[in-house]
């Protein structure tokens, strides 16, 4: 028996009814799933965000009576701010070091530990613990470690005749942004090592069978299978290290404190809303701060993204 | 009749408890708490013990929280801000008066204090904003400078130096002798306690900030300010202080000194001798003793840096706040004798002194008269970032960045600027 044209719409529209359905329900049931997370984000992230946008134009500063819009002005002032453009030429310093050292860190531990066999779950475990220590108690062992008179970096180079005296290593810009950079990066390499070691288990042993017998070599290798299949996770690992890097207070606040030569932008939002009260001038700064971290995260996000999508 | 008997018994005993229960909940819910926010005094179970004799005074429960100094001032500001009390009396330093006044954060406190113990306290006008006053001062501060005769005359010297060249001269023949490696220790990391080091020795060569219109008046190259700041630019490269201080606020070098690692502590504070005389915090007891430097010995002057106590506006318990600060100005030589917590009383610092038990109570009643507030006018609202740029530029100096020419005229476009905020 065969149907009829009229049958056979009535039986394609019915078909279309019944997915329409499913796919109704399965919308709504991905909906409430999603709902928490938009609302906790709503209220703890954009709701805050917004606000700190629209009071940055006004002129918000408990020492002085009324809050009168202001509009870019806020804005306009932080590019004459000589203490804002030290802060962003020490973030901008210390974002460059946080990112490199800790990608090319991050990969070379992942690789490192991917070609381990079984002593790969020490390793590992030894290589994330400071990721598991909280900032302030990491800073404040480097700033023992590094104590002019009694560090153990100054007397293992007094030992082996480096320096002579006390060499204080705050005093110097280079060597202080470095030491703040290279805190962090102590910490934070972990995380990017174990992302990356995560993707690198992902990538099917054939590919690298299949190089081998091209002839390929290591390098072309790495740069052929692994590094194009890991594209996305690196992305991932250095908008991460790009974004903890701007947020970076905790090191330079103690290893530096208030000092020029190492005040991050951070730090330098902290001191002009809560020591000198200009609330809604450390707010425009802060939205400056949270717009260049994420034009530059973004960077990579879209460089993954597209080294994803051409595989 | 006997289970009668024991469950009248059994009901009155009931009845008895629960009577009891209530007037006890209702006498606890009366009982009414406030708290108390104040810096660490390094001996809290001790000021605890003392605070219990205002409880049986008064009825009050006291909830003392202590933080460090530092962490206060952040607390204050951010509570104040949200629109909540950080605590019912709260630690108020003088240099937040300028813009906690302005803020109008605090409750002005002028009619809640009888007049007589206000005149007893010399530093109260530092609290003082718009003809109000905001904070009882409890605790005494001023600069002094700590020496450690015990190595002076290792070097053959033997008296304080008394100018602020004579502190050089003796400083050089103290490392010359070698005697100690860096013999001036002086905060300079970029910290508030190193403005306030740079504002004593300008005081050391007898002068002001600012003019009666808050004009600079250190840039000139004969001004004190300039002098102050050649001084610790010319102790640096002379290798006389310690290039590691740049690292070091006003507390790290008070332990240090405690070490023995220097003679002489520029701008030490009048109650450092109780940890310097401390067997467990300190390897110079005995051997120190406080002294003030001018460049005219015969006008020392030092600078008033006292703390004081004062209750938010949104305190819920203002009444039985003011009784607490009431009680801890009446009772200052008890608490100066548990936690040397220094007197603002001049009545309480001369009883001490009488009765032997201040601690380098001579130097400290003679110094005391000398002090004077830094800003004759009252601390300005925009002190924080003058203070803030001051900090971060002598920290500058010190690392050998920028030259003292540079550094005053920084500071004073800083102060400027902060002022047409």
């Amino acid at each position: 028996m065969t149907l009829s044209m009229t049958d056979s719409y009535r039986v394609r529209v019915t078909r279309r009814l019944r997915l329409t359905g499913s796919d109704a329900r399965e919308a709504l049931l991905g909906g409430s799933l999603v709902l928490p997370v938009i609302v906790v984000m709503g209220a703890l992230v954009f709701f805050p965000l917004v606000m700190t946008a629209g009071q940055s134009l006004f002129r918000i500063d408990p020492m002085r009576p009324g809050t009168p819009f202001i509009g870019m002005t806020n804005y306009t002032r932080l590019f004459n701010d000589p203490e804002v453009r030290a802060a962003t030429a020490n973030t901008l310093w210390l974002v460059l070091l946080a990112v490199v050292l800790e990608t090319l860190g991050g990969v070379a531990f992942a690789l490192l530990l991917q070609s381990m066999g079984r002593a790969r779950k020490w390793l590992l475990a030894a290589i994330i613990l400071p990721w598991a220590i909280p900032s302030v108690v990491n800073s404040l062992m480097w700033s023992w470690m590094f104590n002019p008179t009694y560090g153990v970096i100054n007397a293992i180079l007094r030992g082996l005749h480096l320096i002579s005296g006390d060499f204080v290593w705050s005093n110097n810009r280079t060597a202080a942004l470095v030491l703040i950079a290279l805190v962090h990066v102590w910490k934070m390499l972990p995380l990017t090592a174990v992302i990356m070691l995560a993707a690198l288990q992902g990538i099917p042993a054939q590919l690298y069978e299949a190089a081998k017998i091209d002839g390929a070599s290591s390098w072309r290798t790495f740069i052929s299978v692994t590094l194009p299949l890991t594209a996305g996770p690196l992305a991932i690992a250095m908008t991460q290290s790009t974004v903890t890097a701007f947020n970076l207070f905790d090191e330079a606040w103690i290893l530096g404190g208030a000092s020029l030569d190492t005040r991050s932008l951070l730090i330098e939002v902290y001191m002009t809303a809560f020591q000198n009260l200009h609330m809604s001038y450390g707010m425009a700064l802060s939205i400056l701060v949270m717009l260049a971290s994420l034009a530059v995260s973004s960077v990579f996000v879209l460089r993954g993204r597209g080294e994803t999508h051409s595989e | 009749m006997l289970g009668r008997g024991i469950s009248r018994k059994l009901a009155a005993a009931l009845a008895t408890t629960a009577l009891t229960t209530t007037l006890f909940c209702a006498a606890a819910a009366q009982a009414e708490e406030i708290t108390v926010l104040l810096p660490s005094f390094g001996a809290d179970a001790t000021t605890r013990q003392l605070l219990e004799g205002f409880t049986k005074e008064s009825g009050i429960e006291v909830n003392l929280q202590t933080m460090s100094w530092d962490d206060i001032r952040p607390k204050i500001v951010t509570s104040m801000v949200a629109g909540t009390a950080p605590a019912d009396a709260i630690e108020f330093d003088w240099s937040w008066i300028g813009q906690f006044g302005a803020a109008k954060w605090f409750t002005p406190l002028d009619d809640k204090f009888d007049a007589a113990l206000i005149k007893d306290m010399p530093t109260a006008s530092v609290f003082t904003y718009e003809g109000k006053l905001y904070g009882v001062p409890y605790a005494n501060d001023f600069r002094v400078n700590s020496v450690n005769m015990a190595l002076l005359k290792k070097a053959g010297i033997t008296e304080a130096p008394k100018t602020p060249d004579d502190i050089l001269k003796d400083a050089k023949i103290l490392k010359d002798k070698k005697v100690v490696d860096y013999p001036v220790s002086i905060p300079l990391a970029a910290a508030e306690g190193t403005s306030t080091a740079w504002y004593f020795l300008t005081r050391m060569y007898g002068g002001e900030l600012f003019d009666k219109d808050w004009k600079p008046l250190f840039t000139a190259k004969d001004s004190a300010g300039y002098k102050a700041l050649e001084w610790i630019a010319q102790g640096l490269h002379d290798g006389l202080i310690n290039p590691a201080m740049t690292g070091l606020t006003d507390m790290q070098v008070t332990a240090s000194f405690a070490g023995g690692n220097a003679a002489i502590d520029l701008a030490g504070h009048p109650y450092d001798l109780a940890t310097y005389n401390d067997p467990q915090k300190s390897k110079v007891v005995g051997q120190v003793t406080y002294s003030l430097a001018a460049a005219d010995p015969a006008k020392p002057m030092t600078i008033a840096l006292p703390e004081a106590m004062g209750i938010p506006v949104n305190s819920k318990h203002k009444d039985a706040a003011v009784k607490f600060i009431k009680w801890w100005s009446e009772h200052q030589p008890e608490i100066y004798t548990a936690v040397s917590v220094l007197p603002t009383r001049t009545s309480a610092l001369e009883g001490l002194a009488k009765d032997g038990k201040l601690q380098g109570g001579a130097e400290i009643a003679k110094y005391s008269a000398y002090t004077q507030a830094i800003f004759s006018q009252g601390t300005p609202a925009w002190y924080s970032e003058f203070s803030g740029a001051v900090s971060a530029t002598i920290n500058q100096v010190a690392k050998g960045q920028i030259t003292v020419d540079a550094a005053v005229k920084q500071i004073a476009d800083r102060a400027q600027s902060a002022q047409q905020q």
